[in-house]
């Protein structure tokens, strides 16, 4: 098998292939992503949350972190793994010398799936549009309203822990490789304490302070700049995308320029966050 | 024309040489690739079809060469390898249309007409909604000959494409295969005689790399024209009981025999001797 995978190295020939199959693979993709059964248990999930939350411990705390992060866990978490387990599929299969003798190229196809993540992405925008909708109906009391940056880190982690999952199906494709990934995650997200306001590294990054019980009374939020989070966050989606394009295409310092541009922006930006 | 132009391949997996100068050619029609297991059959469709490169010798495919142009040639190209390994949670639609997709069909009602199309072709037409884990084997097998069809290639290679089908859908595949190849190329690895006496124009027989018959299976049971023999008694290595309790001998004649007619199974024992029952080297 090996030596199969080094004969078939792209070289620019294979980007030759029509761009125009790219917006129809990247919607298949999509679909087949939107409809695993880990993205659909991660918005089960999230909706479970907000029933709960609107059930039982509803308040000015929980309500603002519900709208900001809560996408993260488990949606982001989960949504992780189904790119990576779709992006993966037909290698798992024994399926790629079919695929991989195919006009459209695998560079084609790594795209396709980056692109794929836009489906949960939107998915998400959306839920957050109705989350916002139901808050205004309800009147929700909420200590501020929250920005449109705000609104949108959970989104964009969601966007990115797809395009990572693809990342992680081509350049670690071993079995538990995507555990290993996860654990990493969730280890850099535990970089800096919330005093600090440098816990905005990570992803799952609390925005309200939760103070003594009751948590749901409104205690000020931690120090830093929400907006550049936003920016960080959208950065390391754009890198994580580099990532994957680097393992197959032939282009290899294009997407290494732009990996590294991404990392200057991820940088500036999670420098430009903390208080 | 000659649409396949082998010459001189070889092809080693790390010291053994799978290919060992092999040179044939071919054109359109139906061409049949006969050879004991290990004999190089997938070795040579692998690199036909573009997976693997010669080490050396040279290929040319449909009138180019393929480490130069093997875009134009994937673009004409159907290929059913002998493990396909599929997406197991698709359907069988689904799984096709992607196939499609990825052979840029990019449009949708085309491509889905054309789906149809080649589900129909090999009689799947009733599962097509099916997920592919919950088909048989053979059933399998056809999902595979549909995906090679799609977009009417003019060089498909198939490797072992009859395994396991049941007799009905083995005649349906000779049909098919046999229209297909009134204009295009079609190449297929096999190990049932019977296939290649029904449906090949010409026959390509591999051995340890080499190529050890090339011609039409007429001419390949030609070969043991005079040398098969019925007998009560068993001779050499070539012989074996048949139904009716008496031995098929191939080669010399026995005590009490009575000379028949030779199939192509009958020429392609013999072409390869110990070879082909699993001794020698
Ligand atoms: N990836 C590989 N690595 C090492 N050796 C290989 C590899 N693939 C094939 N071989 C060797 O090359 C030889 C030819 O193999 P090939 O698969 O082409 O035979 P075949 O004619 O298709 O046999 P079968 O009828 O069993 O399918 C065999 O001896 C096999 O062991
Ligand atoms: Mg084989």
């Amino acid at each position: 098998m090996i030596v199969e995978l080094l004969e078939s190295h792209e070289d620019h020939e294979d980007l030759e292939d029509k761009v125009s199959a790219l917006p129809v693979l990247a919607l298949t993709e999509a679909r087949r992503l939107l409809r695993h059964p880990l993205t659909l248990l991660g918005f089960a999930l999230f909706a479970l949350s907000v029933v709960t939350e609107v059930g039982d411990y509803w308040g000015p705390r929980p309500a603002f972190s519900l709208i900001t992060n809560g996408m993260v866990l488990w949606l982001g978490v989960l949504v992780f793994f189904a790119a990576e387990l779709v992006a993966s599929a037909s290698r798992r299969a024994g399926g790629d010398e079919l695929l991989g003798v195919l006009p459209t190229s695998r560079t084609r196809r790594t795209a396709a799936s980056c692109l794929a993540a836009l489906g949960p992405f939107l998915v998400a925008c959306l839920v957050q549009a109705m989350l916002c909708a139901g808050y205004a109906v309800w009147e929700v009391p909420l200590e501020r309203p929250p920005t449109i940056f705000e609104l949108a880190s959970g989104p964009l982690c969601v966007l990115g822990a797809g395009v990572l999952g693809v990342a992680s199906a081509r350049w670690l494709p071993w079995r538990g490789s995507s555990m290993l990934v996860m654990v990493a995650l969730i280890l850099y997200n535990n970089i800096g304490d919330e005093a600090t306001g440098r816990h905005l590294l990570g992803f799952y990054a609390e925005l309200p302070i939760w103070g003594q019980w009751p948590y749901r009374a409104a205690k000020g939020f931690h120090p830093g700049n929400t907006d550049w989070h936003a920016v960080y966050l959208l950065a390391l989606c754009l890198g994580a995308g580099a990532l994957a394009m680097l393992r197959d295409s032939p282009r290899r310092w294009f997407w290494l320029g732009a990996g590294a541009l991404t990392l200057v922006l991820a940088v500036v930006a999670g420098w430009a966050q903390l208080p | 024309m000659n649409t396949v132009v082998v010459t001189n391949v070889v092809k080693s997996y790390g010291r053994y040489r799978a290919l060992d100068g092999l040179s044939f050619t071919t054109g359109p029609g139906v061409t049949g690739l006969l050879g004991p297991n290990g004999a190089g059959k997938t070795t040579l469709i692998r690199m036909l079809a573009t997976v693997l490169t010669v080490d050396s010798g040279t290929l040319r495919l449909l009138g180019r060469d393929p480490s130069a142009e093997r875009l134009p040639i994937r673009r004409r190209l159907g290929y059913l390898p002998q493990e396909p390994g599929f997406h197991r949670s698709f359907t069988v639609f689904e799984f096709v249309d992607y196939v499609a997709i990825l052979k840029e069909l990019t449009d949708r009602r085309e491509r889905h007409d054309e789906v149809r199309r080649v589900i129909a072709e090999v009689g799947l037409a009733a599962v097509s909604g099916k997920r592919i884990r919950a088909l048989s084997g053979g059933m399998r097998r056809r999902v595979g000959i549909a995906q090679a069809l799609l977009g009417e290639p003019e060089l498909v290679l198939l490797d072992e494409p009859t395994a396991g089908l049941d007799p009905e859908q083995r005649l349906r595949f000779r049909d098919l295969i046999s229209r297909i190849g009134e204009n295009r190329t079609v190449l297929l690895a096999t190990h049932q005689t019977e296939d290649v006496a029904a449906l090949c124009g010409r026959v390509v027989v591999l051995d340890q790399g080499r190529c050890a018959f090339e011609g039409t299976p007429e001419e390949l049971r030609r070969v043991a024209e005079g040398q098969v023999w019925l007998s009560p008694e068993r001779s050499g290595m070539l012989s074996w009981r048949t139904g009716e309790g008496l031995f098929r001998n191939i080669g010399g004649a026995p005590a009490a025999a009575r000379l028949v007619e030779p199939t192509i199974e009958d020429g392609y024992l013999l072409l390869l001797g110990d070879a082909a029952v699993g001794v020698g080297s």
